[in-house]
């Protein structure tokens, strides 16, 4: 066993090893005065930026004696940075935080419960929607709450002028017509791609081929977190489908090839008029407002497969929350500003961070499309989406259990392996590593 | 034989107190003071480069989710690695594609590069600052560059290739072509080779060429039993360091393809980060035995070049 001395050098080197792959930007206020530095840790990067900055100003007024240190971080970076940083003994006060990360971080007592915290402010679980804070609990207790439009909600934006061309009048209902529907849409040569109806490997919110496993009545996990559900047979027919419409794209390796130069977020294949259906998340609208003002456009349910029902569409796979890491060295004033950030509907809280976004809150008492004392035009028609995803349990090793399935996915693409073989294959390796996970922290 | 030991080690101490009594005591203070100015260095090698080494090999052993403090389990990691982990082969293989790939293009073309700005062209300065300045760019910034430049549909690579009646080539998409274009992407570090070898091209005397001309040598034989032998010094410098940082490719990769298609380009590094800083829960200890496995390789591929060396390294003087 190493000393803890031992054990913290050996962190921070580790730390000294990561900093260099972090590109982080720290704003602090220089007008703040108090006893208290709050480090907040975000991801919240683009357009979002200065409503952030915005957001953590306002909270200093409203709580004196409280700064904030505001980072923002790359997404990609983030379990390396935070898991040094617990180790060392020098976390953050707050962190943004996927909510499919939380079973290990809440196994190893990594962060802070919120329970007392909740209940000495009066913080009830009711003033959430329940699908937004069906990720936040692990084993009876809360450990982050829902940030705002954090949930993963899968969405079909369409181009309705591509619709129009091509004499299409009503958004598919299921894969079978989205297959129709994406060979309609889809402009090329027979071997190259000048634009794409719909690529189903490439879905924002969650894994591919998970999103559409649910779409087609399936969970990929049971509700314990114990055991894989995918070889069966709506597992066999998702990935016919992500097979099929791989074919309408001119393959896999052409379906990519189009994809890698069609770009990401504000550069996105739907502002850019390269795709005509995409699904996404509810993120997407603030995208396509601040970047493509011009765009025509509609959404709609995804597609259910031939397995599933009407009324399971998109999946909240868990989506993001806030929480307090262990050893936070101010507790009391993080979840101060946990609860600004999660549950304030006044000032420039929680309400008003979601509405400058015009996404869908997981405050039942904010309307998150409404904006100068307006809601949204679209908000019916996206709350009405909204209504029918479906919450998928988290797993515990979410992040390689992804990248298995993606492998999966390119194997029955590219070839490689029978959809027989492969789910099984992949099945059994996932399970392998959930069996070890609950051995070790079960 | 411990004894034996021991004595002669007492007696090398012995003869180290004697000789540091014997010095004057200005030579002292200068030793002590270069011992003070060297001493950030050795605290840096000690802190930063000997206790990561020695914890990864102790790491190696144990299973560590960072979190919480190390379990021992012995080669339990090894036995996986090598039983047990179909990935391992595969991004080592796709790593010695790279690394034989890579190095020869950087060699060859350093080589060439050196030879030809060796010579009194026009503007020599500006051709050397071209070639040399995209090595010093930031790797993220290179690689953005680079998913342009050969980007399947409207990439500069595959325009120029049009030319020639080259079918456009799905580089980043093709799982036999994605390692391809890293390769192709490895010559913008030619710069750094380039450099080395002008240096070492510019200390050859000029009175072996007029010797060689007398004799009637040409170009090519000058070229060849000049020039060449007497660069070998050189060319063995630039292989152990071309080997050795492209067995650790890994930022670009990361970047671009993060191992896709196919897992076709992930290499040993992205499988080795990928089990310490991308799954949950983490598996430090995993990636301190694959670093260890990598390093054993890395140091077995430098000893056979060191040890062969001998035999096709000439320095002037006679030297070998």
């Amino acid at each position: 066993m190493f000393k803890r001395a031992t054990f913290l050098l050996l962190v921070s080197v580790i730390m000294l090893a990561v900093v260099p792959l972090s590109m982080t930007v720290s704003a602090q206020n220089p007008d703040c005065e108090g006893d208290v530095t709050l480090t907040y840790w975000h991801h919240w990067g683009g357009n979002r930026v200065p409503l952030q900055e915005e957001q953590v100003a306002d909270f200093e007024n409203h709580h004196p004696g409280i700064c904030v240190d505001n980072v923002f971080l790359p997404w990609d970076n983030r379990l390396q940075n935070l898991l040094a940083a617990i180790a060392a003994g020098n976390p953050p006060d707050v962190t943004m935080f996927g909510r499919h990360d939380l079973p290990f971080f809440a196994a190893t007592e990594s962060i802070i419960p919120l329970d007392d915290y909740m209940a000495a402010d009066g913080v009830s679980p009711d003033i959430f929607l329940p699908s937004e804070f069906a990720g936040t609990q692990y084993n009876g207790k809360t450990w982050i709450l829902p940030l705002p439009g954090g949930g993963a909600l899968q969405i079909a934006w369409y181009n309705t002028d591509h619709f129009a061309e091509a004499g299409i009048e009503k958004f598919p209902e299921t894969w079978d017509e989205m297959l129709e529907v994406a060979e309609t849409l889809r402009i090329g040569d027979g071997s190259f791609l000048e634009r794409i109806g719909f690529n189903a490997n490439a879905v924002g919110g969650f894994n591919p081929f998970a999103t559409w496993l649910n779409s087609n009545g399936q969970d990929w996990i049971s509700a314990d977190l114990k055991t894989v559900t995918i070889n069966n047979e709506a597992g066999v027919e998702t990935l016919e489908f992500m097979q099929k419409m791989a074919e309408i794209n001119y393959g896999i390796e052409e379906q990519n090839a189009f994809w890698e130069m069609a770009g990401e977020f504000d550069q996105g294949p739907l502002i850019q008029g390269l795709v005509s259906i995409e699904v996404n998340g509810s993120w997407t609208l603030f995208q396509v407002e601040s970047h493509a003002d011009d765009l025509n456009y509609d959404v709609a349910p995804i597609p259910y497969g031939p397995s599933g029902s009407a009324d399971r569409r998109g999946s909240t796979h868990g989506g993001w929350g806030y929480m307090i890491p262990k050893n936070a060295a101010h507790p009391d004033e993080a979840w101060k500003l946990v609860k600004w950030l999660t549950a304030e509907i006044d000032g420039k809280g929680a309400c008003w961070f979601i509405q400058q976004q015009q996404r869908p809150s997981p405050l039942a008492d904010c309307d998150g499309y409404e904006k100068d004392g307006v809601s949204h035009p679209r908000a019916a028609s996206l709350l009405g989406v909204a209504a029918l995803d479906n919450v998928v349990p988290v797993s515990p090793v979410q992040p390689e259990a992804a990248q298995i399935m993606n492998r999966m996915v390119e194997d029955v693409l590219f070839g490689d392996k029978s959809i027989e073989d492969a789910l099984a294959d992949t099945e059994a390796e996932i399970q392998e590593l959930l069996d070890a996970f609950w051995e070790e922290y079960g | 034989m411990a004894t034996a030991f021991g004595s002669q080690f007492s007696s090398l101490r012995g003869k180290r107190r004697e000789r540091w009594r014997d010095l004057s005591p200005m030579r002292k203070r200068e030793a002590k003071m270069g011992l003070l100015f060297i001493s950030p260095w050795i605290i840096g090698v000690l802190l930063f480069a000997l206790f990561p080494f020695v914890a990864s090999f102790l790491l190696s052993f144990t299973k560590y989710n960072i979190v919480a403090p190390p379990q021992w389990i012995g080669t339990a990691h090894y036995v996986e690695i090598f039983t047990d982990d179909p990935l391992f082969l595969k991004s080592l293989k796709n790593t010695g594609v790279y690394v034989s790939g890579s190095v020869a293009i950087r060699i060859v073309l350093g080589f060439a590069l050196a030879l030809l700005l060796n010579t009194k062209v026009r503007f020599l300065g500006l051709w050397r600052t071209i070639f040399y300045v995209p090595s010093v760019v930031p790797i993220v910034a290179l690689s953005i560059v680079w998913l342009y430049v050969l980007n399947a549909r409207a990439g500069l690579l595959n325009w120029f290739l049009g030319f020639f009646g080259i079918p456009r080539i799905r580089w980043f998409a093709d799982p036999d072509f994605a390692m391809i274009a890293f390769l192709v992407m490895s010559t913008t570090w030619v710069g750094v080779t380039m450099v080395i070898f002008l240096a070492g091209l510019q200390g050859i005397p000029e009175e072996y060429y007029d010797a060689a001309k007398i004799d009637g040598a040409n170009l090519l034989q000058r070229l060849w039993r000049v020039t060449i032998p007497l660069m070998t010094p050189t060319i063995y410098l630039n292989v152990l360091i071309n080997i050795i940082g492209a067995f650790q490719v890994f930022t670009q990769i990361f970047i671009m393809t993060g191992g896709a298609p196919r897992d076709a380009t992930r290499t040993y590094v992205l499988h080795l980060f990928d089990h310490a800083f991308q799954y949950l829960p983490p598996q430090m200890g995993y990636s301190s035995a694959l670093a260890w496995i990598l390093f054993m390789i890395i140091f077995a591929f430098t000893a056979v070049i060191v040890a062969t060396s001998q035999r096709w390294v000439f320095y002037q003087g006679g030297e070998a």
